[in-house]
């Protein structure tokens, strides 16, 4: 498969909404730095040791996401947001991925759960919203196309089998007429 | 029933006239199956901006043509037995022609509605296969119903005029028409298409099967006339219409990117279109689908191509190995050549970078040329063009210290025969002590079938392990091989690069979990000349990934 560069998924992560002291060993700053250095290893061990399970989600997103791993950071936000379905720092970055990624219907989701968590941002996030909803109604598109095609295909096939049976039955005997 | 013809009290001028009825009618046939054959061909490339010219899509354009002449045949058969055979051959040819008139201008409107525009390469496959068979039906099916009248109509009237036996009618027919397919086959790729394009190529089999059903209809002579006169009226003006206002319009580009240049090639419809502005402009080649995805990108400045782009980690094996007085690569797929400008973009200042190219489209090359700063051939550049890479490889005795596998046909298939072991051991054998093999592989990351199945065919044939990076922001994985040597991953020493900050920027996220890993021979499928499912690999590639992303965003939301 020829490039297929995911440029949506290009972009500067704004950094996670808590901060905590560089020099941690640890958590969610750690992790930020050490993306900064690009030790990405040691990023995603620092995020994962973050004590808190919000920071911990957060920091890991981060890293994933900065690192180019789109899916894994998606699971990430998801998962993060089964414990905490109000961080608005997880909805955005989840929406995002979901729209690089693709996934217009999931993306829509939670970015209308931040519009509601956060409605002074329902104007800056018009434009991912009318993205994510372009995207599904692509995938609704598709599918539709794809049902019109099996139905063609199926009423040609019929349309043979129909054509074949007029055209096998026994042919007049008798004298060929002249041409 | 209308009464036999007088025929000439001359015996000798009633065998000539008969011999010319004859001629006649194995010319009609000719043209028959060459008209049959450039709808054929040339149905690919109608199809081919929205579904592409894979395996699948042939087999689907093949298979459909091939169910139509079968029914035509059989159509044909109950129409010999009826009354005036010969002027039922004269309106089935222009029947087809005014069906093959139409294609042009009906192509863009059937194949959009089965393949909406936009998407992405993989949710595309079922749409491509489904799709493509669908779209055939639609716009082949029912000329070649029409066309394949015509053999059992011609061999009727030859026997009738001749009065020589059934069989030697069927085989004069059949020898005069398989003729025809033959020119026509031959034509529409090396003639037809290249020189007039799809369009033209359409109204010319239009014409010609045209010319034969008039000249049909003419030979039908007294035959009765009845309403099909004027059905012969409006399919010809019918025909005619569609020739006169209808064109072939392939996909538009996606909004923001201004098309530079068109061209077709015998392999594939291929467009440079530009996007971005200042420091981010770009080009991209594109070819067929048109789909979320681009044979070639060129930015002004050689070197890295940014987040995303996999022709950077071409680049990797500079890093590991810092040479320091020459490198010399060969990139099979050279395209419009991305690798040679990231290559010399990150190559240190004193280094002889000697480029070698294979590339099996000479268009590709030459709208590189003109619109992505592709060199001509100089004491650094050398470029094989319109040939394949391993027939290239075969008849060369040169060595290297890094070959790039990037050979894609059809936007995502790796070709069946550069992906084997037999031709991985040849590679190996252009490689010197110690030089890379850089695989691009479509693929969504180490567990992919295709990734597995390619990166363990390359490890046997060279005797080790490969190294897999999945490339950041992408769904492309590079796949590195060494002669005599395994590459190293990450934590093993070996891995780190100094001296290119640049190129040492790209391995931080490879050090991530998943990202990378070491696979041998038996990592996937084993493929070799004789077997080699590698399309099978891709189909099923493009379902895991299209199931697991559903998976993630269809399960149980928080």
């Amino acid at each position: 498969m020829k490039p297929a560069a995911l440029a949506l998924g290009v972009f500067l992560l704004a950094a996670p909404a808590t901060g905590a002291p560089v020099e941690q060993e640890v958590g969610l700053a750690a992790a930020v730095a050490r993306v900064g250095e690009g030790r990405f290893a040691a990023a995603l061990e620092a995020a994962r040791g973050d004590p808190s399970p919000l920071d911990r989600a957060q920091a890991e997103l981060y890293v994933l996401h900065q690192g180019g791993a789109l899916e894994a950071a998606l699971e990430v936000g998801l998962a993060g947001l089964a414990g905490f379905p109000e961080d608005p720092w997880l909805l955005d970055r989840s929406a995002y991925l979901a729209l690089s990624l693709g996934d217009g219907g999931l993306a829509d989701e939670l970015y209308g759960r931040l519009e509601a968590l956060v409605p002074d941002r329902r104007e800056a996030l018009a434009p991912l919203r009318a993205e994510a909803r372009q995207l599904e109604d692509r995938r609704e598109a598709e599918a539709r196309a794809l049902g019109r095609a099996q139905t063609v295909v199926l009423v040609a096939a019929l349309a043979a089998l129909a054509l074949m049976a007029f055209g096998l039955r026994p042919s007049p005997s008798g004298p060929l007429p002249p041409g | 029933m209308k009464p036999r013809k007088t025929p000439p009290s001359d015996p000798a001028s009633a065998d000539m006239a008969r011999r010319r009825g004859s001629l006649a009618l194995l010319s009609i046939a000719a043209l028959a199956g060459a008209g049959t054959m450039v709808v054929e061909l040339a149905a690919v490339r109608v199809l081919a901006p929205w579904f592409g010219t894979s395996a699948a899509v042939w087999t689907n354009v093949i298979g459909v043509v091939l169910l139509a002449l079968a029914l035509g045949y059989l159509l044909g058969s109950r129409l010999a037995a009826r009354p005036a055979p010969a002027r039922s051959l004269g309106l089935a040819l222009l029947i087809a022609a005014a069906v093959i008139a139409c294609l042009p201008a009906a192509a863009a409107p059937v194949a959009e509605a089965f393949r909406p525009a936009g998407g992405t390469l993989d949710r595309a496959a079922d749409l491509l296969l489904w799709g493509s068979l669908a779209a055939a039906f639609a716009l082949f099916a029912p000329g070649a119903v029409a066309l394949g009248c015509v053999g059992p109509l011609a061999v009727e009237c030859v026997q009738q005029r001749t009065e020589v036996h059934a069989g030697t009618a069927g085989g004069a027919v059949l020898f005069a028409s398989t003729l025809g397919s033959l020119a026509g086959t031959f034509g529409t790729t090396h003639v037809l298409v290249p020189e007039l394009g799809v369009a033209l190529s359409f109204y010319l089999a239009s014409a010609t099967l045209a010319a034969a059903g008039l000249g049909a209809l003419a030979l039908a002579g007294g035959e009765r006339r009845g309403p099909e006169s004027a059905l012969v009226l409006v399919l010809v003006l019918g025909g005619a219409a569609a020739a006169g206002f209808g064109s072939f319009q392939p996909p538009r580009p996606a909004e923001g990117l201004k098309v530079l240049e068109e061209a077709l090639s015998p392999y594939q419809a291929l467009r440079v279109v530009e996007g971005g502005e200042g420091e981010a402009r770009f080009r991209q080649l594109q070819v067929d689908e048109g789909l979320d995805s681009f044979q070639s990108v060129w930015r002004p400045e050689p070197g890295l191509l940014g987040p995303g782009y996999y022709y950077d980690y071409f680049a990797l094996p500079l890093g590991w190995s810092a040479p320091e007085e020459g490198w010399r690569v060969m990139v099979l797929g050279l395209g419009a050549g991305s690798a040679w400008r990231v290559l010399e973009g990150v190559a240190p200042a004193g280094l002889e970078l000697v480029l070698h190219g294979v590339e099996l489209d000479p268009e590709a090359v030459a709208l590189a040329r003109r619109w992505m700063d592709l060199p001509a051939d100089d004491a650094r550049h050398r470029s094989w063009v319109g040939q394949d890479a391993r027939a290239v490889l075969a008849t060369s005795e040169e060595r290297y210290d890094q070959l790039v596998l990037d050979t894609y046909a059809h936007q995502m298939e790796v070709p069946a025969h550069l992906s084997t072991i037999e031709f991985f051991r040849e590679l190996r054998e252009h490689l010197l002590p110690g030089g890379w093999l850089t695989i691009n592989i479509g693929g969504f990351g180490l567990e992919d079938p295709v990734v597995r199945a390619i990166a363990g065919t390359a490890a046997e044939a060279f005797g080790g392990r490969a190294l897999v990076l999945r490339v950041p922001f992408s769904r492309n994985c590079v796949a590195y091989l060494r002669r005599d040597a395994e590459p190293a991953g990450p934590g093993d020493s070996g891995w780190a690069i100094h001296g290119n900050p640049e190129l040492a920027g790209l391995l931080g996220p490879l050090e991530l979990e998943g990202a990378s890993g070491h696979l041998g021979s038996g990592a996937g499928e084993h493929l070799t000349d004789d077997r080699n499912p590698i399309e099978v690999l891709q189909r099923e590639s493009i379902a895991l990934a299209a199931r697991r992303l559903a998976r993630l965003g269809g399960g149980e939301r928080p």
